[in-house]
């Protein structure tokens, strides 16, 4: 038994706790689109964008927690983590990385600790099944980080310096030179921390917690003539972490992973056309070591190769048709998981028809893989403007999510029957835009057949099926204002509430690991050279039994940052988080940290 | 804000002690005569639990660890021992024994130091117990039994092992340890003697043997063999072994390769297992394994004891809701009872004082 459970373990711990809702990342899909047709997408669908001064030494889950509702969790500060959106598993949000998913193909997620938002021109989170063109995995949503290429002359130097509480520093580095023709950017964020936080009301230290991680890139692109253009672009991250005990369990283990990202492409574009070719190839790796002392560890590694085209017509009478070609090579292997190859092609097509009030935009996507038959995906869209600022619009998609590495070939209890996940979803969206103030509101509606999860066959074996299907629905709801109370302060308020409801259709229950409210609040004002913000982030009860019988209770946190800026290269900041000292778990007896202070130090040329 | 926080806390304890007080005070010496369940609770959740039923199981009292002390139990709790007049409830994730009154399960003590992994605990004398311990699971030669003395709940040395200590029985003259391997897979039976106070003997037997029972000069062990989804799947093996004879193998009962029986236990003269939803009856005197079964579970048995006529089965459902205890009358095999007890239900511990 206790053999089986610490493989499991193991498994879990890359992976959602409750159903092990993990995934494959796989099919992907055209990028750039909104390259071309940012605007469009921009107001179609429900889409925050990220931008944040303090973002080059935040962590992923620090900065999307200030942004959005999403329900996040994480295995102990700086450990494990990942988001939840529409009340999906955490692998079915894909991780989108310069138009390539990336979340692993071991065990269908990216986390997010292990992946720095450092030196990113753009980075969006986009909810919903209307993600269809991203391919497997996207069920929840996805949320994209993209490296642009600025040709116009230049050079940019950013470096951002944190101190934090608990032994923590933080170094982010930004160099960035174009030449017209050559553009090229550095980058890299270095953290390490003691992280030895007291567990909050318990006699205990966060002992076995210390990490340390260094991410950097290189992106560099050629603009041959003014139609074509050359990059390559790369993100590296080797990170080397104990992992956290819980409230009754000590640890003594440590988890090393190593993330590479190498991408090159093309793209030629004319008034009526564009064309972006990519190639990439990923590679990760984990190393699990029991007893931090001891040399003997569990290793699993994949690599991918990854092919892409995708062509854009601009057609007469408003009509724009997207064609995309993709071609995995996938490659996974360990201790416990034999060499095992999978090749997957995707063909898929978006066809946009857009008139004065009505916007109607069609998608398919059919897949192929050597290891599993993907049935035919797509989605429907409708964006009906009544006036310039309001709009109603919806939505139609079917998703599918495929069984990740670990899920069919990990020994023991692989199970390389597991059929692909599938999700129907929809979604119906009305919003106001104003000068100074903004409404969305958005129903949702998914439901998820053949979830694959780790279920107990004997009791000393378990093994992945494909088990239930699970409905989620719900509401989200969000409000922005601006205003600029005088010449000097300006005022600007952004409240978010989503309500979900995830049941398992057999059983009536709701599930376990899933809350039904998430509501996020940011206000920032601004008067002169200082900045501030109160950040507010609310969750809800979440259930840990499958019973509904036990829950970790609702928790809220307040945030408080100052920001002063000297002048056009210096700006200090200082953060208290959880100013409350509040109590808080996101999985049960891994507590998070009290009250933390953080200073910033921002030089920017 | 913090003062009103307190404030708030402080009188939400008031509350919650008041509430229990008047519980207990109804069940007065609640918990001296029926069986306790110790619930594992989920791997590194930090939820494992104590139950307390009557052995008719007409109703059940859940969490009460937690009810009586106002602290939770830890993780994985593994077994429940008794001594004198406390019980001893072993935490294997937490490295810990809590020591209670039986009766009452007011906490006495933690035995915090010296166990490492601890699975079972047995009393060899009125003053000594041992503890199988696993030690760091990642490591297979630091194995023990932990010697722990029961006046002052202290661990007073170790006895080192083979690879993955877990069940014990006695008799007057020895201490039997199953070895079923822990993480990896062990095929040996150690013995330990009572009056030398050392291991005289290692007895090979099957592959991982799960549970032991002694009759008159007999000891039986039961071995699952290794389960398919190891790769190198071998038959259970039933053995008995002569405890008077130096400990010779006497008779082996073979299963089938897939068959891998577990939780063998003693009623009377006839010996219970487990195996495929099914519960076998052999008499000791039996010269092959019973062909049919006696009665039949429904679910996923975690585990399985007699008691004096009966038989109980703990069922962990799908290990992340509450599972439920079903007994069963042993005359007839009739269902007696059932109850929902706590998450991932094992052992059981028979207490009537």
């Amino acid at each position: 038994m206790y053999k089986v459970i610490f493989i499991f373990c193991l498994l879990i711990f890359f992976n959602s706790v409750q159903g092990q809702l993990k995934q494959t990342k796989y099919a992907l899909d055209s990028i750039h689109i909104h390259a071309l047709t940012d605007k469009e997408w921009h107001k179609a669908y429900y889409l925050v964008r990220l931008r944040d001064s303090m973002a080059g030494t935040s962590t992923l889950p620090d900065l999307l927690l200030q942004k959005t509702a999403v329900f996040y969790k994480e295995y102990g500060r700086g450990m494990i983590a990942g988001i939840s959106l529409r009340g999906t598993g955490t692998a079915h949000t894909q991780i989108v990385w310069n138009g390539i998913p990336v979340n692993s193909i071991l065990n269908g997620q990216t986390d997010l600790n292990t992946f720095s938002p450092a030196g990113f021109s753009n980075i969006y989170i986009k909810k919903g099944g209307s993600s269809v063109s991203f391919g497997s995995g996207a069920i929840g949503g996805v949320v994209i980080f993209d490296d642009n290429l600025h040709f116009s002359p230049g050079f940019h130097l950013q470096n951002q310096s944190k101190i934090a509480s608990f032994e923590t520093m933080v170094n982010a580095l930004q160099i960035e030179n174009s030449s017209g023709k050559f553009y090229v950017k550095l980058k890299s964020q270095f953290q390490k921390s003691k992280n030895d936080y007291p567990y909050p009301g318990y006699q205990i230290k966060n002992e076995n917690g210390a990490y340390q991680g260094i991410d950097y890139g290189l992106i560099a692109g050629y603009k041959i003539h003014k139609n074509m253009q050359w990059y390559f672009k790369s993100k590296i991250a080797n990170w080397d972490r104990e992992t956290s005990r819980t409230v009754y369990m000590p640890q003594n283990a440590r988890l090393k992973t190593n993330n590479r990202y190498l991408l090159t492409g093309g793209q030629y574009k004319k008034s009526k056309f564009l064309n972006r070719f990519n190639a990439a190839w990923l590679y990760e790796r984990y190393r699990y070591y029991f007893n931090k002392i001891l040399p003997a560890h569990s290793d699993s590694h994949s690599q991918q190769w990854i092919i892409k085209n995708t062509s854009i017509w601009r057609l007469p009478a408003n009509n724009k048709f997207l064609l995309g070609n993709e071609w995995q090579h996938q490659i996974g292997l360990g201790d416990h998981i034999q060499r095992h190859i999978r090749n997957n092609y995707a063909l898929y097509a978006i066809w946009t028809k857009t008139n004065t009030h009505l916007l109607t935009r069609l998608k398919l996507r059919k897949d192929f893989s050597s290891a599993q038959v993907i049935p035919l995906t797509g989605a429907a869209e409708f964006e009906y403007k009544i006036t310039d600022k309001h709009q109603f619009r919806g939505n139609f998609s079917r998703n599918f999510r495929l069984p990740t590495f670990n899920d069919l070939y990990w020994q023991p209890g692989g199970n390389p029957d597991l059929k692909p996940e599938e999700s129907y979803a929809y979604e119906m969206g009305y919003d106001a835009v104003f000068a100074s103030l903004s409404f969305h509101f958005t129903i949702f509606n998914i439901k998820s057949g053949n979830l694959i999860k780790w279920i107990p066959i004997s009791n000393d074996f378990w093994q992945p099926v494909n088990f239930a299907s699970v409905t989620s629905k719900g509401v989200e709801v969000s409000f922005s204002y601006k205003k600029s109370v005088s010449h000097t302060w300006h005022l600007a308020e952004t409240i978010q509430f989503n309500y979900h409801k995830v049941s398992n259709d057999n059983t009536g229950k709701i599930l376990p690991f899933m809350p039904k409210y998430v509501g996020n609040n940011l206000l920032s004002m601004h008067h002169k050279k200082w900045f501030f913000t109160y950040h507010f982030h609310y969750q809800g009860r979440i259930f840990t039994t499958t019973s509904n019988t036990k829950f970790l209770p609702a928790y809220q946190l307040h945030n408080l940052s100052l920001t002063f800026k000297t002048n056009r290269h210096w700006q200090v900041s200082f953060r208290i988080k959880n100013v409350l000292n509040a109590y808080y778990e996101t999985i049960p007896s891994r507590p998070l940290p009290g009250r933390s202070y953080e200073f910033i130090l921002n030089f920017k040329l | 804000m913090k003062k009103i926080n307190l404030l708030l806390l402080f009188s939400l304890f008031v509350g919650l002690t008041a509430c229990e007080k008047t519980k207990i005070d109804e069940n007065t010496g609640a918990f001296d005569k029926g069986i306790f369940v110790v619930n594992e609770g989920q791997f590194m959740h930090g939820n494992a639990s104590l139950s307390f039923t009557d052995e008719k199981l007409s109703q059940v009292e859940n969490d009460i660890y937690k009810s009586v002390n106002h602290v939770d139990l830890g993780d994985q709790a593994q077994s429940i021992g008794f001594a004198g007049d406390n019980a001893y409830i072993v935490v294997t994730g937490s490295n810990k024994i809590e020591v209670t009154k039986a009766n009452t399960m007011e906490k006495v003590v933690t035995i915090a130091s010296g166990l490492t992994n601890p699975r079972y605990f047995e009393t060899i004398s009125s003053s000594t117990a041992l503890v199988s311990c696993w030690g760091d699971p990642s490591v297979t030669t630091d194995d023990y039994l932990a010697i722990v003395n029961t006046n002052s709940n202290e661990v007073t040395g170790q006895i080192p092992v083979e690879l993955g200590p877990e069940k014990m029985v006695k008799n007057t003259d020895y201490l039997f340890v199953a070895h079923q391997g822990a993480w990896g897979t062990n095929h040996k039976v150690s013995v330990y003697d009572l009056i030398l106070k050392q291991i005289t003997n290692v007895i090979t037997v099957g592959d991982r043997p799960n549970s032991m029972v002694i009759k008159g000069n007999f000891l039986w062990v039961l071995c699952g063999g290794e389960p398919s989804w190891t790769g190198n799947e071998t038959a259970g093996q039933l053995y008995k072994i002569d405890i008077n004879n130096n400990f010779n193998v006497v008779a082996t009962y073979d299963f089938a390769v897939t068959e891998h029986p577990k939780f063998l236990n003693l009623d009377g003269d006839n010996l219970y297992y487990y195996l495929n939803q099914k519960v076998y009856k052999m008499p000791v005197t039996a010269t092959t394994l019973p062909t049919g079964e006696f009665l039949t579970y429904s679910g996923n048995a975690y585990n399985m004891e007699t008691y004096k006529g009966k038989l109980y089965i703990t069922d962990a459902l799908d290990y992340q809701q509450e599972g439920t205890l079903t007994g069963f009358d042993l005359s007839n095999g009739q269902v007696i009872g059932t109850q929902s007890v706590g998450l991932i239900p094992g052992d059981l511990g028979f207490h009537f004082n």
